[in-house]
């Protein structure tokens, strides 16, 4: 069950890759958070409840339809229906995504440690590069949010990999952390917009020497 | 203490957000002050005492702790005047006040960390403040730095995070993981050196933003030239100290392990990239402020060089960086006067300074000089021992390879101050405002350089001894 959650996970990336429409990368991005939570809820088998409802506030709650709720939000503010800001063709950036995955994958069959799990920890590394990739290659803010949700969303999976947890304190601020870091980033996105019309990041280079 | 601290804050942070309202600013922020010393005060008394089971004053954490305190006191000040003369609105101002006392909170917080995680925790807090200080004046170019600096500074924190996940995967154990530093220095010799190494690039990686140092080093630049005055100061100083701490840290677990020349590899790679970043960049700014942050990129970079050398120096490379957050904090508020005086930071926008305002000239002098390390400077001194260890423990041409780009700097930078000086603007439309400023605001810049030549020439003995317990801890 865990690998068909992965491979559903790793064609997310792939479509992210080729997708324009910014709706469909909200619509990824609910994607993923519902399958964070299946294969949290689904790996974690032993957890108590406690520590499971706050993988439920973190995953499906807060990914799946905070976070979403925030971007569909900035992007209704901002007028955004699709994102022609890619630096590379659609093509290109498929190709380069499908060799990051399979590079991915070719590093963790070959990681032998006993106390990671290597079929997280690719599609985990994976998932990292693949939010970096977007951030690289496209020249819109709002899609460099999308690509540091991304992120997140591999942190969260190499968390898995590693099996190890934090005290539940400590997993609390982070989260607080994330929470307030993305409002935060929503809020300037929208700014962004207002004060210069469009939300493309050539726009933010007056400061350039 | 700590948490009453934490908490007392918070509680003061919110009510001076929501209430919107100048008396409640004012006993606010009076308040907070009254903490922060008090706070101050209590860490110098109780050395080593651990507190929550997630925290400790380290010795090096009261050192840090101290300084941000002595700027912090001057911020402020600077602050209610920068506030005054801009005359911003109400709600404005709360956001601003609120978000400095969270701030300094929250660099309290990360000093005394004893966990990984909640050291990151705060570090992101940070961030989130910082945003919001930086975005004050509402404009462009405020708008195009605070998106900068949240989105980079985010990404860089969340980098580390994954060098956090790294380690704990080096630790070779399941279940709930002890992320405290005492445990990580005890488990560091049996971690996979692998994963130990991947997990130092990536929080180095993520820490150097707010350091400063290679290769985040851009956060801060963008912000310190547009972000209110009185920030720059503390941005430019005491804020770097979350990042010195954050690197001292991650070092001292890695360097008990059999990676520890690597790391020291690493850092030695990263000061050399810096200061030459700095000499480099130097050559081509339009904004004052960008001259002190790039300076602030060589002079970390040194410390970081300086680290990589081994425990022989580390004397030096705190001494050094105490010095560095006292001289820079003093200029950036000298940048300041500059700002208020020709209404801008732009290099083209100002000149004939000791024209304009001799007293304000006077100050910016004296500020090159302590900031480029010549005499009287205590940066001086430091500089002198870094040098004497780099040409002892490393091959000739990295010494003057070094003095090379310390050479430039000082020529680039001697060539914009001397320039606002005596040389007229060389932009046609240009704006000289005198009448607000006092001459009692450099006062405040006096007592800073100050403390960098009686620190560096005369050093208290209490303050010498001060030094060495933190050495012990680094």
């Amino acid at each position: 069950m865990i690998f068909i959650l992965i491979i559903a996970f790793a064609l997310t990336l792939i479509y992210l890759s080729i997708t324009e429409r910014t709706k469909n990368y909200i619509t990824l991005l609910i994607i993923q958070g519902v399958l964070l939570f299946l294969i949290a809820f689904f790996q974690l088998s032993e957890v108590g409840w406690f520590h499971l409802g706050f993988v439920l506030l973190e995953t499906l709650i807060f990914k799946g339809i905070v976070a979403p709720i925030i971007l569909e939000r900035v992007r209704r503010h901002n007028h955004l229906s699709k994102t022609s800001d890619s630096v590379v063709s659609s093509f290109l950036a498929l190709l380069i995504v499908g060799g990051v995955l399979v590079l991915s994958f070719v590093l963790g069959a070959n990681l032998r440690d006993e106390h990671i799990q290597n079929k997280f920890f690719s599609i985990a590394i994976a998932t990292i590069m693949t939010g970096l990739i977007l951030i690289v290659l496209h020249k819109n803010v709002f899609t460099h949010l999308i690509g540091y949700l991304v992120v997140e969303n591999g942190i969260f999976l190499l968390s898995l990999a590693v099996g190890n947890e934090m005290p539940m304190m400590i997993n609390a601020a982070i989260f607080v952390d994330i929470f307030i870091g993305l409002v935060l980033l929503g809020v300037f996105v929208n700014k962004v917009g207002d004060v210069f019309h469009g939300t493309e990041s050539d726009y933010l280079s007056q400061l350039k020497d | 203490m700590l948490l009453i601290y934490f908490g007392l804050s918070l509680l003061i942070a919110i009510i001076v957000f929501l209430c919107k309202n100048l008396r409640i600013n004012t006993l606010g922020i009076g308040l907070f002050l009254a903490l922060e010393l008090l706070l101050n005060y209590y860490v110098v008394l109780n050395v080593n005492r651990g507190e929550f089971g997630f925290f400790r004053f380290e010795p090096l954490g009261v050192l840090l702790t101290t300084i941000s305190t002595i700027i912090a006191v001057l911020t402020v000040y600077h602050s209610y005047i920068y506030l005054n003369r801009r005359k911003d609105p109400v709600a404005h101002q709360s956001i601003y006040w609120a978000a400095l006392i969270m701030l300094l909170a929250c660099m309290n917080m990360t000093y005394f960390a004893e966990n990984l995680g909640v050291l990151w925790a705060f570090l992101e807090g940070t961030t989130i403040c910082m945003s919001l200080l930086i975005y004050h004046e509402r404009q462009r170019t405020t708008l195009e730095a605070t998106w900068k600096y949240v989105f980079v500074s985010s990404l860089a924190v969340a980098l580390a995070f994954i060098g956090i996940l790294f380690l704990t995967a080096g630790l070779n154990n399941h279940g709930e993981t002890n992320l405290d530093f005492s445990n990580l220095i005890m488990e560091a010799h049996n971690m996979n050196p692998l994963f130990l190494k991947v997990s130092f690039v990536l929080l180095f990686i993520g820490f150097s933003g707010k350091l400063g140092v290679f290769p985040f080093h851009t956060i801060n630049i963008d912000a310190l030239a547009v972000a209110p005055s009185p920030i720059t100061a503390l941005i430019g100083s005491a804020l770097k100290g979350v990042g010195f701490m954050g690197i001292i840290r991650i070092h001292s677990i890695i360097s008990v392990s059999s990676a520890a020349e690597w790391a020291n590899q690493v850092l030695m790679i990263a000061g050399i990239l810096s200061v030459g970043i700095a000499a480099v960049e130097l050559s081509k700014i339009k904004y004052f402020p960008r001259l002190l942050g790039y300076s602030s990129v060589e002079h970390l970079g040194i410390i970081l060089i300086v680290i990589s050398l081994g425990e022989s120096a580390y004397f030096v490379a705190l001494l050094h960086f105490v010095l560095h957050s006292f001289a820079k904090s003093g200029f950036y508020l000298q940048m300041g006067q500059i700002h208020d005086i020709f209404g801008s930071n732009k290099i083209s926008k100002a000149g004939n300074y000791i024209n304009v305002y001799p007293m304000g000239a006077l100050t910016a002098v004296l500020g090159w000089f302590i900031v480029c390390a010549l005499p009287p400077s205590g940066l001086f001194i430091t500089e002198i021992l870094a040098f004497k260890h780099i040409f002892a423990h490393k091959p000739i041409w990295l010494g003057i390879l070094l003095l090379a780009f310390l050479t430039l700097i000082v020529f680039y930078s001697g060539k914009y101050i001397f320039g606002l000086l005596f040389q007229p603007p060389t932009e046609k439309e240009t704006q000289v405002l005198t009448q607000n400023i006092w001459a009692k605001e450099s006062i405040s810049q006096w007592v800073l350089f100050g403390l960098v030549i009686l620190l560096g020439f005369f050093p208290p003995a209490f303050f010498y001894h001060w030094l060495n317990a933190a050495v012990e801890f680094m």
